[in-house]
């Protein structure tokens, strides 16, 4: 409305389309009440923002910042002849809008052009082909670091879950594509405020229930994407969290605890919630899949610290390495790395009764396919299927032993193929309820380019 | 004040499937006011609401429907919209108080009446609406034809209109310490937040948890909080009354807009 702000104001590209603040500012000067969301990948999202569950569509969501009033953002309510005219001063545009609107008499610069111009654009900001990409969807097993690949298996296992919000191409849990049209939507209440006893968030960022009015959605908002997710600081939907590794605190704790000042509460005093948070992540279909909530293993009171893993790289480390590689390929890289820099920190972990332990243990890296792949759980159970999924996508199904209940299960020559490769089980546990997970195993080529199982790869 | 009186013969109505019915256009008029002065632009109203602010108008705009005559048994006798291709289609019309003068936002013409037919006979009382009804309320508003064309009355964040766009500048009362007034002095349906002089106050009326239930497609039940207010008026006559909107302190009987109960939708 000024001249002082546009969408890139927010959406700065050199930090993922993010504005490295706590929550963004208004042309006059207003504060949103939500930390400014990267907008990669943003064409797959089926509800957009971080909890408003009918912007369904970018072309909805860009007047929100355009013509909204609760802040005032681009303030542009009232004056779409205004913004019409000064695009058309623009030598630039009237051509454009007249190519791409060619059933609009004379390519009519409109609100309604505009609108769907701007969300044209940013369904082209796709983010894909980073280092992280190549590893897992190329089969490029030397794209990232050995450290990152058993970071992976951290990220993606069932110790710490993370995926089960952020395991998506995109690294969240709401998504929406030609081969899936109905779609994935899902809020989470990951337990940073409570300021009654309730579970009461500050009134301006109530979550989900600001559309609902369903008192279970308070605090609930959308997973985002973690693609580019170190350059995104500070973070959560409203900017609470400094760095990313105050965010694996978070998750830590269970809960936030602020010791002072208005917002004062101890989500502490209710360390399972944000396990509850994962059960119901579980128990919402993911790829189709539904679980049974009693098939989630306890979870401790209170939770584990382990040691700090061997495998974590500090941040120093990362820097050096990643800033060898070009602007574009460092960005990419920086991306992955920073996930999975969440999943190496020191964290707290919630025992599993299921998969007590691998061998060879998920994240190795090895040189050929193993002689065998050995499956060892905490209480007997029976194993019911094994799949290898190589990095190609295509499956095949493996051969165990033995056939019944027992507590240790043995994939002799799994064959597994040069690249990254899933191995998923499925079994039933003593008291019959089913539960499954993944590892993943990457099969380095040999020096001499030749790999072991060269011809079993594209089966 | 006086709405002129025609009598047109009203086609082939479908409800009741008569050949032809007598009908008489109506002009119902509303008018704007701060107590007893009539509501501008460029003029600043002092002593407003319980907390005695100051205001200066930016923008008056409300959208009315389901407009109903009362007949003098009590039935409610629908009034069918005309459509002008400005201010009011079939299902909504819309008021315009702001002239764009002063510290106005808008346009420059006004619109104080609402224009439709109803059946010819005596009618005593009016219902009606303050109100974009749900069928027309979520659509995109960057095709919407008149009156949902404004930019300026879409609540983009909702997915819906702002049925009332009624915005002021503030200022506190002169002779008191601004800070002081207690939650209950403070202006109805807009809390602590309603005096922030940045923002002035603003009565934003729209419905509210809409919440669709699939990843797609605009809501498919009623909103939770239609925020639709009824208005009724037992003893009006169309032809020589007018709907008086008071921004002064709130009433009991009064038609002030100002004076919705939920805060949810106020903003």
């Amino acid at each position: 409305m000024n001249r002082t702000r546009s969408c890139a104001s927010c959406h700065r590209q050199e930090l993922a389309f993010t504005d490295a603040l706590a929550v963004s500012k208004g042309a006059l000067g207003h504060l949103t009440p939500r930390n400014s969301m990267s907008l990669a990948n943003v064409a797959y999202i089926p509800a957009l923002t971080w909890s408003n569950p009918l912007l369904h569509s970018l072309e909805q969501q860009v007047l929100v910042p355009l013509l909204g009033s609760e802040p005032i953002e681009l303030g542009m309510a009232g004056r779409d002849q205004e913004l019409a005219e000064r695009l058309r001063a623009e030598k630039l545009y009237p051509p454009l809008f007249a190519r791409a609107f060619p059933a609009v008499p004379g390519g009519a610069i409109t609100l309604a052009t505009v609108v769907r111009a701007l969300a044209a654009f940013e369904r082209t900001l796709i983010s894909g082909r980073s280092p992280y990409d190549r590893y897992r969807y190329e089969g490029d097993v030397d794209a990232i670091s050995e450290a990152a690949i058993r970071g992976e298996a951290l990220f993606f296992g069932e110790r710490l879950e993370c995926h089960h919000c952020h395991g998506n191409f995109n690294l969240n849990d709401s998504m929406m594509h030609e081969r899936n049209r109905l779609g994935e939507l899902a809020f989470h209440n990951t337990g940073l405020y409570d300021l009654d006893g309730k579970g009461a968030y500050p009134a301006d960022n109530p979550g989900l229930l600001e559309h609902t009015g369903r008192a279970e959605d308070m605090g609930r908002f959308r997973a985002p994407t973690l693609r580019n997710v170190e350059v995104t600081a500070p973070y959560m939907h409203d900017g609470s969290i400094a760095t990313l590794d105050g965010v694996i605190d978070h998750y830590a704790a269970g809960g936030r605890t602020i010791a002072s000042g208005p917002l004062r509460a101890a989500c502490r005093h209710r360390p399972r919630q944000p396990a509850q948070e994962l059960v119901r992540a579980r128990i919402q279909p993911h790829r189709g899949r539904a679980r049974r909530p009693d098939s989630v293993p306890e979870v401790p009171h209170r939770p584990r610290v382990p040691e700090r893993p061997e495998i974590f790289e500090s941040l120093a480390e990362r820097t050096a390495r990643t800033e060898r590689r070009g602007p574009m390929s460092s960005r990419s890289r920086r991306t992955v790395a920073a996930m999975l820099l969440a999943v190496l920190t020191p964290l707290a972990t919630f025992a599993h009764s299921s998969l007590k332990r691998t061998e060879p243990t998920s994240g190795s890296v090895l040189s050929a396919s193993p002689p065998s792949v050995v499956l060892e759980f905490g209480e007997e159970a029976r194993l019911t299927s094994v799949v290898a999924v190589a990095a190609d996508q295509s499956e095949r199904k493996l051969a165990f032993a033995p056939a019944g209940s027992a507590t240790s299960f043995t994939v002799a020559e799994p064959g597994l193929a040069p690249g990254r490769n899933e191995i998923r089980w499925k079994a039933l546990s003593k008291d019959g309820h089913p539960v499954s997970g993944s590892i993943i195993l990457v099969i380095k080529k040999d020096a001499t380019g030749t790999a072991p199982a060269e011809d079993t790869r594209r089966r | 004040m006086k709405s002129k009186t025609a009598k047109v013969a009203l086609l082939g109505s479908l409800l009741c499937g008569a050949a032809s019915v007598e009908a008489k256009t109506v002009e119902i008029q509303f008018a704007a006011r701060v107590g007893d002065a009539p509501l501008k632009c460029g003029t600043s109203y002092a002593g407003v609401g319980l907390s005695r602010a100051s205001i200066f108008l930016q923008d008056y705009r409300v959208y009315v429907s389901a407009f109903r005559l009362l007949a003098k048994d009590g039935r409610e006798v629908p009034v069918t919209l005309i459509p002008d291709q400005l201010w009011q289609s079939e299902q909504v019309a819309l008021l315009d108080f702001e002239d764009a003068t002063g510290n106005c936002n808008g346009n420059g013409p006004t619109n104080d009446r609402v224009r439709g037919t109803v059946p010819d006979g005596e009618y005593r009382g009016i219902v009606f609406e303050l109100a974009v009804p749900f069928a027309v309320n979520h659509q995109d508003p960057t095709l919407a034809g008149p009156p949902l064309n404004f930019s300026a009355l879409t609540w983009p964040w909702s997915i819906g209109y702002k049925f009332t766009t009624i915005d002021f500048d503030t200022a506190p009362p002169a002779a008191s310490a601004p800070a002081a007034s207690p939650p209950a002095a403070s202006p109805p349906a807009a809390g602590a937040d309603g005096m922030d002089s940045a923002t002035g106050f603003s009565v934003h009326l729209g419905s509210t948890e809409c919440a669709s239930r699939g990843p797609r497609g605009p809501p498919q039940a009623p909103c939770a909080n239609p925020n639709r207010p009824v208005y009724r008026f037992e003893a009006f006559d169309p032809d020589k009354d007018l709907l008086v909107m008071d921004l002064g302190p709130p009433r009991r009987k009064s038609s002030s807009a100002a004076g919705f109960s939920t805060t949810r939708g106020c903003r």
